[in-house]
């Protein structure tokens, strides 16, 4: 009776029943196996670790042993995307190339945004282990400028094989379920960036660097979308000119007002001046 | 008989699955953010795992510091030439070691700083030296009730730090010693007369009661 509710449950709720349904099984495997092998001292090794291990470890493992087999299934998805889009009938294929049925899906009740999202973080993982390899930038003597704009360049590379899906990747971020993982994603990009790059800041330029380097990757994430140029080079001009323009609000913020006071005035009786059609320079 | 037992079993069931949906709804965004930015590197922080307060704590901190270093500077610039210079000067440079540590650890648990670094850089300073318009009295008052605040909430982070089973020794010390020093700035501000000060009861308890405001958000934002 409880078994076919479960049945049952597991079809609507997807996931959430289905685990313990498939850890019950395992464990009765595991108890024909004992009854099975006659050796008591055998048993008693099985039984053991059973009755002492605390809830919270094993729910531990069976968290773990999820996770192992969502990840699997999302990176035999990621290969039909080009094909199928950041959709349902991607991770249902995902599934059956993983060795699933294709109603596995219901693992990820978001759909294709769990895909893209699960995209976006391993695209992360790979940058970051790209990063610590590459040489470090002294901070005190410039800004490390070229490593940003390699580090960007790298992360809008990876998205190369599903170019063509990618605009409708970014649709899906954006739906209002999706931005809290989506903004995430990002941060922990633009943070890993930034630590990185040598950024040590403890005051409010922290969050200034990263709210820049975060708009800069989003803007060239949008201009390579259309960017047909070979190796993405007009990409790479591009975030090269973007981190300009940031160097050079950021030297201006940094002027003096009291310094600048004789430019701004000077500019703001030009501007008057060229209102009230007295422009001596005509 | 069989019939209802199952029922209530799947009963309870729906209502656990009720229960988390409801945690899940719940759960702020921001708290979401949170936590996928830290499974998502992991690895890269165990100190995450390891602890979930010490980013808070390390934050908290920091902005406390910086804050403390910021009224001693106040201090400093009202009454640097009297005779309480040199007192005043020794104190400061100890906040400025504390900032200092605080800002290394920010580096090497990759917390991230509060927000409000600005304000309260202003407002320490206002505070410092406002108090010190004042009188030296209204001064020590002021570091008096700045270091009552501190020292309680120091000892309130050793209990959290205390609880944990895998406590992290390098954090402990260097909150005991801080404590011990905020302490001793409290003693010195006593013995210096702060209780002469002009309505000292109705001074101390506002500045208190802004300290522990300042501390609840700089927990958080």
């Amino acid at each position: 009776m409880s078994t076919l509710q479960k049945i049952l449950g597991s079809l609507k709720n997807g996931h959430r029943t289905l685990r313990p349904f498939a850890s019950i099984a395992i464990k009765r495997s595991q108890g024909i196996s004992s009854q099975i092998q006659i050796n008591p001292e055998k048993d008693t090794k099985i039984t053991i670790p059973a009755t002492y291990t605390t809830s919270s470890e094993h729910e531990q493992e069976d968290h773990q042993y999820e996770e192992n087999i969502k990840k699997n299934i999302l990176e035999n998805a990621l290969q039909f995307v080009p094909k199928n889009g950041w959709s349902v009938e991607s991770l249902s294929a995902g599934a059956k190339a993983a060795g699933y049925p294709t109603i596995t899906h219901g693992l990820f009740p978001n759909g294709g945004a769990d895909l893209v999202h699960y995209f976006n973080v391993r695209c992360n993982e790979r940058l970051v282990d790209a990063m610590k390899t590459w040489p470090k930038v002294d901070t005190q003597e410039k800004v490390p400028a070229k490593f940003v704009e390699n580090a960007i360049y790298q992360r809008l590379l990876m998205i190369d094989p599903y170019k063509s899906t990618w605009p409708k990747a970014m649709a899906i971020q954006t739906l209002p379920n999706n931005v809290p993982n989506c903004l995430a994603t990002l941060l922990s990009l633009v943070d890993d960036i930034c630590y990185h790059s040598g950024d040590r800041s403890v005051d409010f330029n922290w969050y200034m660097r990263r709210v820049g380097v975060a708009g800069i990757y989003k803007a060239a994430e949008l201009f390579y979308l259309t960017d047909s140029s070979q190796d993405c080079n007009a990409t790479r001009n591009f975030i090269a000119s973007r981190i300009r323009d940031a160097q050079l609000i950021q030297t201006a913020l940094n002027l003096s007002p009291v310094a600048a006071a004789p430019q701004t005035l000077t500019a703001a009786f030009t501007t008057a001046k060229n209102m009230l059609g007295i422009n001596t320079l005509k | 008989m069989k019939g209802s037992r199952a029922f209530e079993q799947a009963q309870t069931e729906w209502r656990d699955y009720g229960c988390k949906y409801y945690k899940m709804l719940r759960k702020s965004v921001l708290q979401q953010i949170r936590c996928a930015h830290s499974t998502v590197s992991a690895s890269a922080r165990p100190y995450w795992k390891k602890n979930p307060h010490l980013d808070q704590i390390i934050r908290v901190d920091h902005a406390g510091e910086l804050g403390a270093d910021r009224i001693y500077a106040g201090q400093m610039a009202v009454l640097g030439s009297t005779a309480e210079g040199p007192l005043i000067q020794h104190m400061w440079d100890q906040e400025k070691k504390h900032r200092a540590k605080f800002e290394e650890l920010i580096n090497e648990y990759r917390v991230r700083p509060t927000a409000l670094t600005p304000i309260w850089n202003v407002a320490g300073f206002v505070l410092g030296a406002g108090s010190a318009l004042l009188g030296k009295e209204a001064a020590m008052a002021c570091t008096v009730a700045v270091e009552t605040v501190i020292v309680d909430h120091y000892n309130d982070q050793l209990r959290t730090l205390m609880e944990d089973p895998n406590i992290d020794k390098e954090i402990l010390q260097t909150i005991t010693k801080f404590r011990d020093e905020e302490q001793e700035h409290h003693d010195t501000g006593i013995d210096h007369g702060a209780e002469q000060a002009p309505f000292y009861k109705a001074m101390t308890e506002v500045i208190k009661a802004g300290c522990k405001c300042a501390i609840a958000i700089s927990k958080k934002v």
